[in-house]
């Protein structure tokens, strides 16, 4: 809402030294948000006059046509002769008034006027257009032609209201009221402790029998609706300067005096309006509900299928207006300068339209005007006769029209609306003793009538459709009293429970991989079926299978992630692009995985709360979420320098990862080889835990396809890891067992194994340890070697096996024995030979 | 609401839905996780609850559609507005040091009432720039004070509706922008900064910060 402070000043009295921003650190402090106070015509300077146009050349010979024109700007030049000016502008005639300014003068964006050569003409001083002084772009791109009356040698500064502030105030969802100058007047005079001259308060004829024949239907949609006609408009009625420019203030352009009319009514008083020609309507008016593909051509041009929840205005034909949102074509009001039918007769309507039913249908037909803005948030019911009356008053001045007796008003009985509240209800929401009398007085002052002693009867004003509960009365008295008078006070929670062991366990893996030089990034979660492609998923792979948005940012992305991958993969190529090459990142999050058998979502209850079932089946409605971790790599995992070569990052570190994490969480992994895409078949490994005495797949690890890094983009030999916290956490086995500590001594030996290459390090792994037996204390790969010794497709793992027994030392027999065993169960498992056997 | 990222559902007989229908959205702030905390256990209750949200925002320098939240709920016996002021006052002082303070001005939400927004002194200026055209500052806008966020005394109907009686408990709560803070704290610049990923951007802050 645009507020010009010099209209806010004709309803509150403000001293003459206040600033706009001034009320607006005042109006802020009672909770109006007013963002920002534009200074209008903030440097300009005059002569600026009114001057009339004497003579016109046309020069020839530019690349477009100007005029060279004298203009009597009567003694404003000094001298009386007249003023010689070059003009590029062509919609004035000899004869017209026009806005001059003068050489000396400044306009607006610090635009120096002096007298100046220009087209071989010397030009003293310019014929204005809106635009260049401050009033906006009125869309013609002309000079301003000024009614005749004005005369030669007014100072057009004050003619024009050129010099003002504006307040503009982002009007919260409650306050509708403040959507117009009476509420903002209202807000500015309690703020101020200055009387308020509503301008609602008008003299009122009661309803009539004779009045235009008005029909509603509906009486929940529309529980009030005033019509008032006004006959005898003259068709060249223009708006008054004062009036145009009060709406370009407030950030409406003027259009005709009859649309002019209604919203500044609108502006001023709050109550949307509508003038409808009354020779195009065709019969009685009435409200209904539309019916089901009912067709409307709204003032916009824009031809609209209407919905049978649709609110609409109807005459004999069927629609002439969504209610509350827009007005119909087939009845607009017509300029004079329009065509052929010009409006003389007009027929006002002032009605009250439930605002969840605006609100739906502006939403339904994407369609936000000015009117159903207000409706939207609520308008005072009680004002809708006052704003007929001063919108016919205003024709009948402007216009020279007269207004017809009849005043139809149709209204649904309702009762003030009224709360009862204890008296020191505000001061136990505040924490603060503001008393009986200081709440009484606040509440009065908002427009409450309060009656009673300790329990108080609040009758609430009807503007104020949002004070319905006694914490909103509470909020009126705290605001006014000053939220900045609040006292600053601590409560004393009893003692916290912390964190839970799930936030604990999330929080030591991203501690422990950032611990392990990994970077923390965290994506969108937004992905398309291209990086799906790209990746190389299966059609049926259950990543295919999304949450998908109806509303996503970019229709290439519109679903979201099923895996942390394409995300961090991203970030791994844009750190690339941009010089890092040595990259180690990680990401921690959900990704969303619904199985297609989710239920519909249901509706919870607000007046109680919900039973565990009914929240039981909002849960069943949502996609699984679970929690998991992905780190990528590229390039040097250690760098090169005086200690050493450095070495690339491979697969071994994106298992190692894994085994960071489950580390954390005291859970052994288990690792297999597999193939999944995006891995490399060869390089992949299945990430396995035990949860429930089942081995349960917790992710995978390896090096990235080939395919898949040329088609991401990514450098050669990218790796990764993505595995699932919420299986990890079902794998921690409640409380650590202390290990039992052997004092005997180790028994160390080493084995090299000769397999064939697609034989897996964890395939070998395993049978060795399940062979070697309980004396196995540890076993290590130490080495891995391929080369002609051992023959094409081979490769040797030498391991060291530490062995260890509780309750003697170990003769080399018996540890011999455990490693034969080892390497027995090893060669039947994997075909391993011992090498140099 | 208008920056709402909703989620497509399937009819019964298998439509695939383009508005709201589905019931299930994004959620655009962790006030959900207020409702969760209240229906999950018995008063009083002091929760801090951070989370991801999504808004359909535009990346750009000060935007970003998937962002951070941070929000308190507190609801016990006899909470006041005061509380509140006190517990955002203790809260800037812990983050920015001793010195901060916090204003509130009255605004709407609905699942408060008495609603506020509140402002913290500018971090950088602490003020001084005020009326002080000659060391303007960019941080607040020469404004003085930083908004942070919203908060109000819960809405007695949301204890209603989470089976806490409003006649015996009152509470209050707030929650402001995780990555708005960082921009005021550690003078970030660009939003995007935050969620490129770029390690030269995220290394320096180490593990903790």
């Amino acid at each position: 809402m645009r507020v010009p402070l010099s209209w806010l000043r004709e309803y509150v009295d403000l001293p003459a030294t206040e600033t706009g921003r001034d009320v607006q650190a005042k109006l802020v402090a009672v909770g109006l948000e007013v963002e920002t106070v534009e200074q209008i015509g903030a440097g300009l300077k005059g002569p600026l006059v009114v001057g009339q146009v004497l003579t016109i050349e046309e020069l020839e010979g530019f690349k477009k046509p100007i005029r060279f024109c004298t203009v009597d700007v009567g003694m404003a030049n000094g001298t009386g002769e007249p003023q010689e000016i070059v003009c590029g502008a062509r919609n004035f005639s000899v004869g017209d008034k026009v806005v001059v300014v003068l050489p000396g003068a400044v306009l607006p964006g610090d635009f120096a006027i002096a007298a100046r050569q220009t087209y071989g003409k010397t030009s003293h001083g310019m014929i204005c257009s809106t635009d260049e002084l401050g009033m906006g772009d009125d869309g013609t791109h002309g000079i301003i032609v000024l009614p005749p009356e004005h005369e030669v040698g007014t100072d057009a500064i004050e003619l024009l209201e050129l010099v003002d502030e504006v307040l503009d105030i982002a009007v919260t969802p409650d306050r509708g009221y403040c959507l117009s100058l009476r509420g903002v007047a209202r807000e500015t005079a309690i703020a101020y402790g200055l009387p308020l001259s509503d301008p609602a308060l008008l003299d009122v004829p009661p309803p009539n029998a004779f009045g235009y024949p008005v029909k509603v239907s509906d009486p929940f949609g529309c529980d009030r609706f005033t019509a008032r006609t006004v006959v005898g408009l003259e068709p060249d009625a223009r708006s008054p300067i004062w009036l145009q420019r009060r709406l370009q203030k407030a950030g409406m352009r003027p259009i005709s005096l009859a649309v002019d009319v209604t919203n500044y009514v609108m502006l001023e008083l709050g109550q949307p309006l509508h003038a409808y020609d009354r020779t195009l309507v065709d019969g009685p008016i009435g409200v209904r509900r539309a019916q089901q593909g009912e067709k409307l051509t709204t003032l916009d041009g824009t031809a609209r299928v209407l919905d049978a929840e649709d609110l609409v205005i109807t005459d004999n034909r069927g629609p002439i207006g969504l209610a509350g949102v827009m007005g119909g074509a087939n009845t607009e009001i017509a300029d004079s300068a329009a065509g052929e039918h010009t409006t003389t007769s007009v027929v006002i309507e002032a009605a009250h339209f439930d605002a969840i039913s605006v609100a739906r249908t502006a939403r339904r037909h994407k369609l936000s005007s000015e009117a159903s803005k207000r409706f939207e948030r609520g308008v005072d019911p009680a004002a809708a006769a006052a704003a007929a009356q001063r919108t016919v008053d205003l024709l009948v001045l402007l216009a020279g029209g007269m207004a017809e007796s009849g005043v139809t008003e149709i209204s649904a009985p309702s009762a003030p609306r009224t709360i009862a509240m204890p008296a020191d209800h505000p001061d136990r929401v505040a924490g603060v003793a503001y008393g009986r009398e200081t709440v009484v007085r606040r509440l009065q002052q908002v427009g409450c009538d309060v009656y009673g002693q300790d329990e108080l009867i609040v009758t609430v004003p009807s503007w104020r459709p949002d004070l319905a509960e006694p914490n909103d009365l509470a909020e009126e008295v705290i605001r006014l009293e000053g939220y900045e008078n609040l006292p600053s006070t601590l409560p004393t929670p009893p003692s916290g429970r912390g964190l839970t062991d799930r936030q604990r366990l999330h929080r030591r893996i991203g501690r422990a991989l950032a611990g392990a030089g990994y970077v923390e990034a965290l994506s969108y979660p937004f992905i398309g079926t291209a990086v799906l492609d790209q990746l190389g998923v299966d059609a049926d792979d259950d990543r295919r299978r999304t949450v998908t948005l109806v509303n996503p940012l970019s229709d290439e992305e519109p679903a979201l992630r099923t895996t942390l991958l394409p995300g961090l993969l991203g970030a791994l190529r844009r750190n690339d692009g941009r010089g890092s090459h040595d990259l180690a990142l990680f990401e921690t999050g959900l990704v969303f995985r619904p199985t297609g058998t989710e239920a519909q979502a249901v509706r919870l209850p607000v007046d109680r709360r919900p039973t565990d079932e009914e929240i039981a089946g909002l849960d069943a409605a949502l996609p699984r979420q679970p929690r998991r971790a992905a780190v990528v790599l590229a390039g040097a995992r250690e760098q090169a320098g005086w200690w050493g070569k450095g070495r690339p990052a491979d697969w071994a570190d994106s298992v190692e990862a894994a085994r960071t994490i489950a580390r954390e969480a005291g859970v052994e992994l288990i690792v297999r080889g597999d193939q999944h895409a995006p891995w490399h078949p060869g390089r992949c490994a299945a990430l396995y835990v035990m949860v429930d005495g089942e081995e349960t797949l917790f992710g995978h690890a390896g090096e990235l396809h080939p395919r898949v890094v040329k088609e991401l983009h990514l450098p050669e030999r990218t790796c990764a890891m993505e595995v699932e916290l919420d299986v990890l956490e079902q794998a921690v086995d409640g409380a650590l067992q202390a290990p039992r500590i052997s004092a005997f001594p180790v028994a160390t030996q080493d084995v090299a194994l000769i397999v064939d290459q697609e034989v897996t390090a964890a395939d070998v792994e395993r049978a060795l340890r399940e062979g070697a037996g309980e004396l196995l204390e540890t076993l290590r790969l130490f080495d891995v070697f391929t080369g002609d010794q051992i023959g094409e497709g081979r490769k040797s793992l030498a391991y060291a096996l530490r062995f260890r027994a509780a309750d003697r030392t170990l003769t080399v027999e018996e540890a011999s024995a455990a490693r034969d065993a080892a390497v027995a169960l090893a060669a039947e498992r994997t075909g391993a030979v011992l090498r140099g056997a | 609401m208008q920056d709402t990222f909703f989620v497509q559902g399937t009819t019964p007989d298998g439509r695939v839905t383009t508005g709201d229908e589905s019931g299930i959205v994004l959620r655009t702030h962790t006030s959900p996780v207020q409702a969760r905390s209240l229906l999950g256990r018995k008063p009083p209750v002091y929760v801090v609850c951070p989370g991801r949200v999504y808004r359909t925002d535009e990346l750009d320098a000060t935007h970003t559609p998937v962002f951070h939240q941070i929000e308190l709920l507190a609801v016990d016996e006899g909470l006041t507005m005061a509380d509140l002021k006190g517990t955002l006052d203790h809260m800037v002082q812990a983050l920015f040091g001793p010195d901060m303070k916090t204003r509130l001005r009255p605004n709407f939400f609905p699942f408060t009432e008495p609603s506020a927004e509140m402002d913290m002194v500018c971090y950088v200026c602490r003020g001084d720039s005020v009326g002080n055209p000659d060391r303007p500052c960019r941080t607040c806008g020469s404004e003085g004070w930083i908004e942070l966020g919203g908060c109000g005394m819960v809405n007695p109907k949301v204890l209603v509706a989470c089976g806490v009686d409003p006649e015996k408990y009152s509470g209050f709560a707030f929650g402001f922008g995780i990555e708005r803070m960082l921009m005021f704290r550690h003078n970030v610049e660009d939003m995007r900064d935050m969620v490129e990923g770029d390690v030269r951007f995220t290394r320096p802050f180490g593990m903790e910060i």
